[in-house]
């Protein structure tokens, strides 16, 4: 569906001919995220310069009564950026702006096309950085990171994304400009920097972000221990919060991924390991040695069989660029996969494991496991073969009895990844209809006509359904579509 | 409904449970009686109207260390928890402002204290939360698990909203262990010259763990947390002394002496205004939130409390506190305020001023557009009108 050609008009007059983009090759280009389950192209794709440009646009399109949404990178992978048949999708890349910088204030501004990994850099010279690092760090948006509400390995120990913005400026779906926040770090009254972090896109565009810049780290020591079986790696995780520390990072890696990781990436993981934990700490020198001993101590009274330290900085990036890197990597040992991202309490870490592998035996799936073990969140990855119709069945019906799992276990459906498209048919499941009704109606004072980012978070009625209900059909439409590679 | 009194006009609601607020506040919402959420209850002469306190809500919903989180009911006091906290080696890093603060205030008023420098405030903290719309809905948003994005997180833009848009019922934090052998490093000072140690300490990048000044009594106290085994205290100690150029009195936690007991743990964190002025004593209360370039260089922080007064600093952060036991001199006070911090980016919330003061200083015209959104938000969830609360007037 190309735009309406007055509309198409009136775009061009303010964005530029150039940046106004209904053909069939750029739409197709944008059908999905980085969620490949859900693809729907949109009816035209804007590419705003600023924030003028963004405003204008969007009162037309608000005038029209086209709803459209934002994107950042597309890296997400929940399917937050992905349209709704007829939405105009308005890509973000062009606010590439960045800084000030304000060491004193440990705040940066930035634009929401910057991407992650080149905040950190810019902050860099003045010892700090921006502590929110998805694996994705080196290609997405921080405008996607605050939509998301984005984590990380580093987060069990200083939080995601909310815990380290401080202001935003936002385009609301009629186009008024809104500054929440600001560099004081507090502002009076409710708090909506709070709501919008997170807020996937639907209650308004993020055109300027303050993020809070946290001290680079003295001295940083990175432990790998191997263990021979997941249940004893996960009893160290909780064995080392018992003890009263909490590390920056506390990262699990299963067997297939290990041997994944080193068919690609060759970083040195045992391949005969059932699991593998890293386990980062990060303080002044003096009290690190002392942590790290203890640490050693409890990993191996928990049945570690070795336990490596990182000797210099080279082995410490080979280390993490083998648990960044691990989702592709898998890409060598199956052509598909799903990537879940349930939340538990992390002393159910054992049992909840052991479940997620009966699952996949039941459904005749392989599931690797790649996680942040200290913080709880999961992201077991469903192997499948995307040819298989009955495999995509059997697929989607693991990853909704993994999150069924999670929510049993008093845990959530999302630890990082957000909602989406993709888990919005069992949000019913998460909260009581009473909740479900109160952020519809927090959403309406933002979104009351629910132009921007239609459909996504809530339950659609009827989509669950559609695929349920005709398991052949819906096979055959996934099986149309560009399958399931995360 | 029980206990609940009626001195003179107005009533004072304490329902047993959220099933019996929840039926009050439906009833309000039929035949249109606002009331007001309070904390503590008014004296009867103080009533202006009817009032709502979940005092009596005390209990502990849940608790798991290992896990790092913890679920409590809305009415316990912030020193209750601190204190079920600690049993366990646990900490959640936020202070309250007066001994006897319950947990929902705290929240509803995003208030935080000297430990906010590094570990931020209860919106860092908070996991989940229980409340009850205006029309007596129970609400329940996050949850038990310390990360989660899972729909719109109503739990964090509830703090702060100062019982205009809901009554909390039950709040769930992450916490963390509690800092190991925590110790305090204090000083006095004539003047605010100690901020150059605290700007040195701060481009330094030393990991403090609370950091707080008080004018008082003519002069300034200044307190510096560390922690740490016994080496990396030594190195925070050796550099600290360095970089303030004038002596440093170490004490470890609880052992602190007079005057410097005024930042001892149990004031820290459960009521670090309330050595100063009792809350029954205090005139006049005005909380400042600036950024930290405010406090380490731009504002002059000498002479903007009067003999008498009391002025709490929490520099990086950052906010101040200004208060006196008398309100007498309020117009002036404030007044100066206004002009000192004009050119700054923050806010100044007048807690405790004259009505006459508030409404002529507390209008802001044009209203900014986040504080218009938040009129919004209310109106929404709020149509009749029913919680009643002075920030959204």
């Amino acid at each position: 569906m190309a735009l309406d050609p007055r509309v198409r008009k009136k775009l061009i007059r303010v964005l530029g001919s150039d940046y106004v983009k209904d053909d069939p090759i750029t739409c197709y280009s944008y059908r999905c995220d980085g969620l490949t389950l859900h693809p729907a192209e949109p009816q035209a794709v804007l590419y705003p310069a600023d924030r003028d440009q963004l405003v204008a646009a969007v009162r037309i399109l608000s005038e029209q009564g086209i709803s459209f949404l934002p994107r950042g990178a597309g890296t997400g992978l929940s399917g937050g950026a992905v349209p709704r048949e007829g939405s105009v999708l308005i890509e973000m890349v062009r606010f590439r702006a960045i800084g000030p910088i304000d060491p004193v204030n440990r705040t940066i501004e930035v634009e929401p096309g910057v991407v992650n990994l080149h905040v950190s850099h810019a902050a860099q010279p003045h010892g700090l950085y921006f502590v929110p690092d998805p694996s994705s760090q080196k290609a997405c948006s921080v405008g996607g990171n605050v939509g998301e509400n984005s984590g990380g390995p580093h987060t069990l120990k200083y939080g995601v994304t909310v815990n380290h913005v401080v202001g935003l400026e936002v385009v609301l779906p009629d186009g008024e400009v809104v500054e929440l926040g600001g560099p004081a770090w507090t502002t009076p009254g409710p708090d909506l920097l709070s709501l919008f972090i997170g807020s996937e896109g639907t209650l308004g565009i993020v055109t300027k972000i303050i993020c809070r810049l946290t001290p680079l780290p003295e001295r940083v020591h990175t432990m790998l221990a191997v263990f021979g079986s997941v249940r004893e790696a996960c009893e160290s995780v909780s064995a080392i919060i018992r003890a009263g520390i909490v590390p920056a990072a506390l990262e699990m890696i299963d067997r297939i991924v290990i041997q994944a990781i080193e068919q690609t990436i060759g970083a040195g993981f045992p391949t005969d390991a059932e699991a593998v934990l890293i386990v980062e700490l990060e303080d002044l020198r003096e009290g690190l040695d002392a942590e790290a001993e203890q640490i050693e101590t409890i990993l191996r009274a928990n049945g570690a069989v070795d336990v490596r330290q990182a000797a210099d900085e080279a082995e410490r990036a080979l280390i993490w660029r083998a648990r960044k890197e691990a989702f592709g990597a898998l890409g060598s040992i199956s052509p598909s996969f799903y990537t879940q991202d349930g939340v538990i309490p992390r002393s159910a870490l054992p049992r909840v494991l052991e479940r997620i592998l009966a699952i996949g035996a039941a459904h005749g799936l392989t599931i690797a496991n790649v996680f942040h073990a200290g913080d709880g969140n999961l992201h077991p990855l469903i192997l499948y073969n995307s040819r298989d119709p009955a495999e995509i069945e059997a697929t989607h019906q693991a990853g909704r009895e993994i999150l069924e799992t999670c929510l049993a276990e008093g845990g959530s459906l999302s630890g990082e990844h957000g909602i989406g498209l993709e888990k919005s048919h069992l949000m019913d499941g998460a909260f009581d209809e009473v909740s479900l009704n109160h952020m519809k109606q927090v959403r309406a004072v933002f979104n009351p006509r629910e132009l921007l980012n239609p459909g996504k978070i809530f339950p659609q009625p009827g989509r669950c359904g559609e695929l349920k209900g005709r398991p052949g059909d819906a096979a055959a439409q996934l099986r149309a579509k560009s399958g399931i590679r995360v | 409904m029980s206990p609940s009194s009626s001195p003179g006009a107005f009533t004072v609601f304490q329902p047993g449970n959220p099933d019996e607020a929840a039926a009050l506040l439906a009833d309000r919402t039929r035949t249109g009686q606002p009331l007001a959420v309070v904390d503590r209850i008014p004296e009867p002469g103080e009533l202006r109207r009817d009032v709502l306190s979940v005092r009596q809500w005390r209990n502990q919903r849940f608790f798991h260390p290992a896990d790092m989180v913890v679920g409590v009911d809305s009415g316990l006091p912030m020193a209750e928890l601190h204190r079920l906290l600690a049993e366990q080696g646990m900490r959640l890093p936020v202070g309250c402002w007066f001994a006897g603060d319950s947990v929902g205030a705290v929240a509803a008023a995003n208030r935080f204290g000297p430990e906010r420098l590094m570990r931020g405030g209860l919106r860092d903290s908070l996991i989940g939360m229980e409340y009850l719309t205006p029309t007596g809905e129970c609400v329940r948003v996050g949850g038990k698990v310390v990360k989660n994005v899972t729909g719109y997180d109503l739990g964090r833009m509830m703090l702060g909203n100062r019982g205009g848009l809901c009554l909390m019922t039950g709040l769930n934090f992450k916490v963390m262990p509690a800092p190991v052998q925590p110790h305090g490093l204090f000083l006095s000072a004539p003047d605010s010259s100690w901020r150059a140690g605290v700007a040195a300490a701060h481009a330094a990048r030393l990991p403090l763990d609370w950091l707080q000044a008080v004018w008082r009594d003519g002069g300034w106290l200044v307190g510096i947390g560390i922690s740490g085994n016994a080496a990396r205290r030594e190195r925070l100690v050796t550099e600290l002394r360095s970089m303030f150029g004038q002596p440093l009195t170490l004490f470890a936690d609880g052992r602190e002496e007079a005057p410097f007991d005024v930042f001892a743990p149990e004031h820290r964190l459960c009521g670090f205004l309330s050595p100063h002025i009792p809350l029954s004593r205090l005139g006049l209360h005005v909380h400042g939130l600036f950024p930290t370039r405010t406090f380490l260089e731009s504002v002059d922080l000498d002479g903007l409390a009067t003999p008498g007064d009391i002025l709490v600093v929490h520099p990086i952060g950052g906010d101040f506190h200004l208060l006196a036991p008398s309100d007498s001199a309020a117009e002036r006070q404030v007044s100066q305020l206004r002009d000192r911090f004009s050119e700054e980016r923050g806010s100044l919330v007048f807690e405790k001023v004259p009505t006459a003061l508030r409404e002529r200083w507390g209008r802001v015209d044009p209203l900014p557009p986040e504080r218009i959104l938040m009129k919004r938000l209310k109106r929404q969830l709020d149509p009749a009108g029913i919680l009643v609360s002075s920030f959204f007037d």
